[in-house]
Formats: structure tokens, C-alpha cells, sequence
């Protein structure tokens, strides 16, 4: 295994394994706190939501999860929330670290490849964010 | 239902979901998505956001193990990844200029030809010697695994790259345009244009998923199709899943991963042409 899979692969494994860990923990606590029969903890997400027609327990926004983790007890659903984002930022990162691994190994072409991946995905972010 | 009942079920569903896709080396949406609305009832737009979640996570997990083991080749991997997050991209812009219908048949049709060539190799354990291909040189599109099925170190390298690459950037845009994954097409392209082995092809097709959902997990994100509760119990059981189908592959012959496979795009080219005249299965 070369240095940037290897990388890669350990990149791909905690970043997945952590991410459903904090989604377990978010899971659990909303359990414990509403005996999985609550619609939701937060009352003014819920009433936002159901404005935009969403189910009361969508975050739509990184600002919105940060708003549920910065008060104690925090939200758990926030939590789960956090572990969502931090999955899908999982390949990302793999793919992010690949570009120096690949220069370190003086593989340019393939620094490049994994530069050109990582740009598309930060404008298809951007596109989306802009709607 | 109990909520925590609903919970457990959609969690030993997505097990099931997330082996097959990480031996075949799709998402499992293909199978999470109508399952989740057709026998949970959950509303499409969220069985979606949680397709795109299950796809990261058995990407993850499964792509993960298949690093270690070389049977994912992460240079092919990114190279094709090139052309179909770019394709990707281009598709999304090209929502609502051009007709999806004519598309979806176009690519039934295609997947109609894929299943008729799939069927002809039913057979064939290992590709044989590759044809020389400049690109393939150029970009050291090569590479070996230990096969523990043949119990012996198996070596490859691509051929036909041009077509790979034109297939996946067109997977890409149809991907965009549509909506849908396209984790079939990935392992098609390298199955039959580039004649990878079937296993080589569907563990590099895992790498690659990943990187293409998460181009459109933050759309999904930000439209609120995604919802913590509904997806938790998707991410941990696609993951659980993708440990036993990672697992399994390892030992499975090229030839009964392709037989696994041929179902799927059957059902694929059946759902896209039939979409194609209006009627949705998936």
C-alpha cells in the first residue's frame, strides 16, 4: 500500500466511524429525552421548518447545527446532525489529502487529478449553497 | 409503529442495502429508495437524502477496506473520478434544458445492450491480456491484488481508457440530470470498456461513489432532505453492512460478483426505459 492510500484508507475509516458515532450518540440522547415519541426538541426549528414545509427535526445549515451544540443540554439531534455533515466531508478530505500526498511522492500529474476532483466539488458546494 | 421499532427496521434494512452495495460497488440506493417509500412510507424527498447519505457510508467503509486489501485502485479510481464529477457538474446545470425523458430511454437502451454483454461474459473469471493503450501507460492505469478466491496474485491494466473515461463523464452528466447514482455505470465502464476484473471494477467503483455523492450531499443538505433521525439509522446499518459485504467479496469469484451484478443492471434497464415512457419504479 503506497502512503497516500494508506492515507486515504485511514481517512475513510475514522472519518466514517466517527461520524456514526456522533449520529448514534444524537440518536440515543434524543431518545432518552423524548422517548422516541417527540417530533422535536427545538421549538423554533420546528416552527422555521414547518414554514419552508420541512420535517421539524432538518437542520438545513452548518449555522443552525452550531446553534443546537452551543447551549447545554445540547440538542442531540444537532449532534446527529454534525455526524451527517462530517460523513459527507469524509471523501472530501480523503481526496483533499491525496494532492499533497501524491506532490510528496513527486506524482504531480495525479497532485493535479486530485486537485482538479476537489475543485469541482468545492464549486458543485458553492452552486449548491447559491441554490 | 413504534418510532423506535420504524427505527430498527430501516437499520436491518440498511445492512442488507449496504452489503450488496459493497459488493457490487453501488450506494444501495437502488434498493434503499423504493424500499424506504414503498414499504415505509417515507416521503421521497427524504428516502433520497438518505440514499446519498447510505452511498458515503458504504463508500466509506467498504472503499476503506478495499484500499488495504489493493483491491481498489485508488489511481484509476481518481482518473475516472475526474470525468464524472465534471460530468456531474455539467449535468446539473443542464436541468431543464434538455428532456430527461428522451435521456432515461436513450440510457434504458444502453443498459439493455450492458445487460446482453454482461450475459456473454457470464463466464469469464479474468480478463485477458490487455491491449497496449497510451493512456493507460501514461497514467500507470495498472495494477495487482491478491485473490483469495484463486489464491493467487492476479495483475491488470486498463485498456480502451478513452471509452472508460467517455462513458463516466457521461454517467456524470446523466447522474447530475437525473438524480440518480451511478454506481452501475462506474462498474460497467470499467467491466466492459477498460476490462478490469469485475472485482477490481466494483471495489474501485466504491472509492469513486463516495466522491460523486458527496459533490450532491450538500444540495441535499441545504434543500432539508436530509433528516438526522431517518438517516442515523441508515448511516450506522449501511456501515455494519459494508463490513460484511467487504468481507464477503474478498472471497467471492469475479464470475459470482458479475452473476450478483446482472440482476441489478437488468432491473436498471428495465426501471430507465419504463421512466423513459413516464412510469417511475425508482
Amino acid at each position: 500500500m503506497t502512503p497516500v492510500e494508506r492515507v486515504a484508507s485511514r481517512v475513510l475509516f475514522w472519518g466514517g466511524a466517527l461520524s456514526v458515532t456522533l449520529m448514534l450518540v444524537g440518536l440515543i440522547g434524543y431518545g432518552v429525552r423524548s422517548g422516541f415519541h417527540g417530533e422535536s426538541l427545538n421549538v423554533d426549528r420546528v416552527l422555521e421548518n414547518r414554514e419552508h414545509g420541512r420535517a421539524a427535526d432538518v437542520f438545513v445549515s452548518v449555522r443552525g447545527i452550531r446553534r443546537g451544540l452551543g447551549h447545554w443540554p445540547v440538542d442531540p439531534v444537532a449532534l446527529s446532525a454534525l455526524g451527517m455533515v462530517m460523513l459527507f466531508a469524509t471523501p472530501v478530505l480523503a481526496v483533499g489529502l491525496a494532492v499533497p500526498g501524491f506532490v510528496r511522492q513527486g506524482d504531480l500529474r495525479y497532485g493535479g487529478i486530485s486537485a482538479v476532483i476537489v475543485g469541482v466539488l468545492v464549486l458543485s458546494f458553492l452552486l449548491g449553497a447559491a441554490g | 409503529m413504534h418510532q423506535l421499532t420504524f427505527l430498527l427496521a430501516i437499520f436491518v434494512t440498511s445492512v442488507a442495502a449496504g452489503t450488496a452495495g459493497a459488493i457490487l460497488g453501488l450506494g444501495g440506493g437502488i434498493l434503499l429508495v423504493p424500499i424506504l417509500t414503498m414499504v415505509f412510507g417515507i416521503d421521497l424527498h427524504y428516502a433520497m437524502g438518505a440514499s446519498v447519505i447510505s452511498v458515503i457510508a458504504t463508500s466509506s467503509g467498504a472503499a476503506a477496506a478495499y484500499l488495504r486489501s489493493g483491491l481498489s485502485n485508488i489511481r484509476i479510481g481518481l482518473f475516472l473520478a475526474m470525468a464524472s464529477v465534471t460530468g456531474a457538474l455539467l449535468g446539473a446545470t443542464l436541468v431543464g434544458l434538455v428532456a430527461p425523458r428522451v435521456l432515461e430511454l436513450i440510457l434504458g437502451l444502453a443498459l439493455a445492450y450492458s445487460v446482453a454483454v454482461t450475459f456473454r461474459q457470464l463466464r469469464v473469471e479474468l480478463p485477458g491480456e490487455p491491449g497496449y493503450d497510451p493512456l493507460a501507460m501514461r497514467f500507470d492505469l495498472e495494477g495487482v491484488y491478491y485473490d483469495l478466491a484463486l489464491r493467487r496474485e492476479v495483475k491488470y491494466r486498463a485498456t480502451r481508457v478513452g471509452r472508460g473515461l467517455a462513458a463516466m463523464f457521461g454517467a456524470g452528466v446523466l447522474s447530475g440530470l437525473l438524480g440518480i447514482g451511478s454506481g452501475a455505470f462506474k462498474v460497467l465502464a470499467m467491466d466492459h470498456f477498460m476490462r478490469l476484473p469485475m472485482k477490481v471494477s466494483t471495489a474501485t467503483s466504491n472509492f469513486m461513489i463516495g466522491i460523486t455523492a458527496a459533490a450532491s450531499a450538500g444540495i441535499y443538505f441545504g434543500r432539508g432532505d436530509m433528516h438526522p433521525i431517518l438517516v442515523t439509522p441508515v448511516a450506522l446499518g449501511v456501515l455494519a453492512g459494508a463490513y460484511v459485504g467487504t468481507r464477503a467479496m474478498a472471497r467471492l469469484r469475479n464470475v459470482t460478483v458479475r452473476r450478483l451484478f446482472l440482476p441489478v443492471i437488468v432491473y436498471l434497464a428495465l426501471a430507465m426505459m419504463l421512466r423513459g415512457f413516464g412510469i417511475h419504479l425508482l
